[in-house]
């Protein structure tokens, strides 16, 4: 079977895939919102949700789910009918590549001379590039988790321990966008690295002709010191399992109670139910 | 014929070559393990299992409100353990995490998880899918932002169970979907409110994303697999590599569907693509060699110079690139034949050894079913269910008693002429005189009592005597009595201080006794014993409501009427019950009502 031809179909299909799904998504998403808003609008005391209300939007949703299901089982098919032999590629992403470079600069230092010299001062300033905008994302995380833990701490922020939830509620409204706007500057840098390392990959791969690539050891590959942290992580559990077992807070419950306490009880918000 | 024949055999070698892999097997094998309990999806009255094995932490994402679990999830344990503060359940719970992080490590998302499983399942759906990139790595450390909310929160406040109350849709698809798709838990539809439209919604924007991206909600999401990350270098199970042999294609990384810089590292959940694909086979299971066969290369892991060039040097992404890299490194052709040369290293074979392939199949599986017997068909029921109510609308309260909380106290020196002690009479009923000194005695006037009947408000004068000048502290409990009701319509709370709807609404109920003015009785039940009963005064104290009017009732489980479990129903909280002025239960409600919902019933019963 032609390549092309067969790549084209499981595109279409794909596609038309993903619309599908979204458009199941958006109907179920759809169906939730209206019971919940439909019961607001009427007022307290009107029914939100009930058995019959569900049941009535979920026969809305079902001839579609089952079309949905036909239709996944038919791309599968599909997909095998018209299977293409794809090879898999190496990893391009720059920034590995770059790194994969470094590893054979580690023990060759010395032989930056001739040629490779203006190369070697190219690849430092690289460097300082790359330096300055991985400072700029530490310091962007850093003021984020230190207004984090500042709000978080604060004697005002906290104030009113009956209304739990609206407090936590303030709380992502105000934090949560300090943790996007850092997550956004760590991915422009992210970017920004990307596209320098890209530029510099042709004079990094003659900077590092016929060089071997070193690997280095870390404090996790000495074995005797893996041996002796596994030894004393593996007691501290276990030790902290008999002490939960034994000790007994104020009330003479010991940690196996509140653990069955909890389990045993369904936490109606803890799924969802309110 | 020989087309029939042909037609089964092509259904054969389709089912051979798509039949599920070993790791495939586990996930389905420990899903099933978890949620042993399939009755629970069909037993109206045993709503979720209440057994001794939910002490036992899973090591996966398993809601503990789903029908079938069998164990506690370990991520709602933590959280609880932080609400309460308590620091055996806390190190219990710690150490739990530690050995399954230790042992295990992130193999425990790509083999036991259920909700690995599922999302892996979804993301089998055929469309065209979002590669992970620089923008799913730096995501992937929302996580651990969450693990620290997930810690600060609940240690902040009590009662906010954040990871589970807001986010998590194991509990929301488990959990609260298992429970509500029972058509006998349709009183269950009457507390859904703005937390199940956020939770449903988000439940659906997890399935969809989980379609286009593997496994969203584990590589962004999920904290227990930010807390197993952790462990996951130095565990015991998992993936290593071996850098001596490591060749820096990069084969590994773009195998891998997680957002691993290196082999291994903390995003890595061991599904062992990067084992396949790796050209030098630098890449192993660790404790591989208890495991499995070792099996010589049968060729060359690579067959010709070239293709070593390719390998060792510029990772090419193009044949044109190829071929010029190739013709660049002519001059490292003597590195080309000493590699070539080099002992092979030997390629684990996919045989396991014998023995694990013998035992391991018997012993699984005779654990697996002798979990769905034990919990399927030994296990009986109580024999007071449980599970549901045993009253319903329109039937007679039962008799019941229950002593009450904020009980007053006065600590005195009894002579022989007699200490005086007066207070008010905060309930109407029965109030038992509780002393502690045996031979010291309480009269009314002359008359030696050890209970009286009062009203609210009298105002009590008692006298304290004893042989010789004795030190004592007397209690003075009151009782609330379904019999003596007193034609009023009268409101029984069941709540749990670990509860946030039930601990939010109390204040309403207060609200309203106050504006009735003493024309309805109301009382909020706490499932009690002798040990917790300090716990649940302090509570009472530290929230004001010691001065409310209402009563706060201890339910204790030894009581030969426990009302927690006649009229508790389903294991769930909070729930109110209305008796009407004619002792007859006329609303029974599940779930926080606000101060108008409330009042609405309330009237209703009055009119009733």
């Amino acid at each position: 079977m032609d390549k092309v031809f067969a790549l084209k179909i499981r595109k279409i299909f794909g596609w038309i895939t993903v619309g599908l799904t979204v458009f199941l998504g958006a109907l179920f998403l759809g169906n939730v919102l209206d019971i919940y808003f439909t019961g607001k609008a009427k007022g307290v005391g009107a029914v939100v949700y009930s058995r019959e209300i569900a049941s009535q939007h979920l026969a809305t949703i079902l001839p579609f789910f089952i079309f949905y299901v036909v239709w996944v089982i038919a791309v599968l098919v599909i997909y095998t009918k018209f299977k293409v032999d794809t090879k898999p590629s190496v990893y391009s992403e720059p920034v590995y590549i770059f790194k994969r470079y470094q590893k054979r600069l580690i023990s060759a230092n010395a032989l930056f001379e001739g040629d490779r010299e203006p190369l070697f001062a190219q690849y430092n300033s690289v460097l300082d590039k790359i330096k300055k905008l991985k400072i700029i994302t530490l310091a962007v995380w850093a003021v984020a988790i230190i207004a984090f833990l500042v709000y978080m701490f604060l004697p005002s922020s906290f104030t009113d321990k009956n209304h739990a939830t609206e407090e936590v509620l303030r709380m992502a409204y105000i934090v949560l966008p300090i943790f996007m706007v850092a997550f956004a500057v760590n991915i422009v840098c992210n970017y920004v690295i990307s596209n320098i390392c890209n530029g510099f990959l042709p004079s990094f791969k003659d900077l590092t002709k016929g060089l071997k690539p070193v690997n280095t050891s870390r404090f996790y590959d000495n074995k005797k010191f893996i041996l002796i942290l596994r030894i004393v992580i593996i007691f501290i559990g276990a030790l902290f399992i008999i002490l939960g077992i034994a000790l007994k807070d104020n009330d003479g419950k010991n940690g196996v109670f509140y653990v069955l306490q909890k389990a045993i009880n369904i936490c109606t918000e803890c799924i969802g139910l309110g | 014929m020989a087309k029939i024949k042909g037609f089964f055999i092509k259904i054969w070698q389709w089912l051979k070559d798509h039949a599920p892999t070993r790791r495939r097997i586990i996930q389905v094998y420990s899903a099933l393990l978890f949620n042993a309990n399939i009755k629970g999806f069909f037993k109206p009255n045993e709503i979720i299992y209440t057994g001794n094995t939910k002490v036992m932490c899973v090591p996966g994402l398993n809601c503990y409100s789903c029908p079938g679990a069998v164990g506690a999830c370990p991520l709602g344990s933590l959280q609880n353990a932080l609400l309460l503060h308590s620091k055996p359940t806390i190190m219990y719970i710690l150490g739990i995490l530690v050995l399954f992080g230790m042992f295990l490590g992130r193999t425990i998302c790509g083999f036991l998880c259920p909700m690995g499983l599922f999302q892996e399942l979804l993301h089998k759906i055929r469309s065209p899918k979002l590669k992970k990139n620089k923008v799913t790595r730096v995501l992937s450390y929302f996580k651990y932002v969450l693990l620290a909310l997930l810690i600060i929160i609940p240690l902040l406040y009590k009662g906010i169970p954040f990871f589970c109350k807001y986010i998590c849709p194991a509990g929301t698809f488990e959990g609260g979907i298992g429970i509500l798709s029972e058509a006998a838990n349709s009183d269950f539809f009457a507390m859904l409110d703005y937390l199940f439209t956020w939770k449903f919604a988000l439940l659906v924007i997890f399935i969809v994303a989980c379609v286009f991206i593997f496994r969203f909600f584990c590589r962004f999401i999920c904290p227990l697999g930010a807390i197993y990350g952790f462990f996951n270098k130095i565990a015991l199970l998992g993936i290593k590599l071996d850098k001596d042999e490591c060749i820096d294609c990069g084969k590994c990384i773009d195998a891998c569907p997680m957002d691993i810089k290196k082999v291994g590292d903390h995003e890595c959940i061991a599904c062992g693509k990067c084992v396949d694909v790796c050209p030098v086979n630098a890449i192993s299971w660790k404790g591989s060699k208890f495991i499995f066969k070792n099996k010589e290369a049968k060729n060359p892991v690579v067959d010709s110079p070239i293709d070593i060039a390719k390998l060792k040097n510029v990772p090419a992404n193009t044949e044109a690139e190829n071929r010029q890299v190739t013709a660049e490194n002519t001059s490292t052709s003597q590195e080309v034949k000493t590699a070539i040369n080099k002992p092979q290293k030997p390629k684990y074979s996919r045989q396991n050894k014998l023995w694990l392939k013998i035992t391991a199949p018997i012993v699984a599986t005779v654990v697996l079913v002798s979990a769905l017997v034990y919990y399927n068909i030994i296990l009986k029921p109580d024999p007071m269910p449980s599970g549901s109510s045993v009253v319903q609308v329109g039937d007679e309260v039962p008799s019941f008693s229950l002593e009450l909380y904020n009980v007053p106290q006065a600590t005195l020196t009894a002579t022989p002429t007699g200490v005086s002690h007066s207070f008010t009479a905060k309930f109407d009923g029965d109030l038992k005189i509780q002393i502690s000194a045996n031979n010291v005695k309480a009269f009314n006037g002359d008359v030696e009592v050890s209970s009286l009947v009062v009203n609210k408000g009298d105002v009590v004068n008692l006298t304290f005597k004893a042989d010789i000048n004795t030190e004592f502290t007397v209690y003075f409990i009151s009782y609330f009595d379904t019999t003596k009701l007193n034609g009023k319509v009268t409101v029984i709370n069941f709540w749990q201080e670990t509860c946030d709807p039930c601990v939010a609404e109390i204040p309403h109920f207060e609200d309203l006794y106050d504006f009735y003015n003493g024309q309805i009785n109301m009382i909020a039940i706490n499932d009690d014993d002798d040990y917790t009963r300090r716990r649940i005064q302090a509570f009472i104290d530290a929230r004001g409501w010691g001065d409310y009017d209402m009563m706060f009732g201890r339910c204790l489980p030894d009581d030969v009427f426990n009302a927690f479990k006649v009229l508790g129903g389903k294991n769930a909280y909070p729930i109110t019950v209305v008796i009407d002025t004619n002792g007859k239960v006329s609303n029974i409600t599940q779930g926080g009502l606000s101060y108008d919902e409330l009042k609405l019933i309330v009237e209703t019963a009055m009119v009733s």
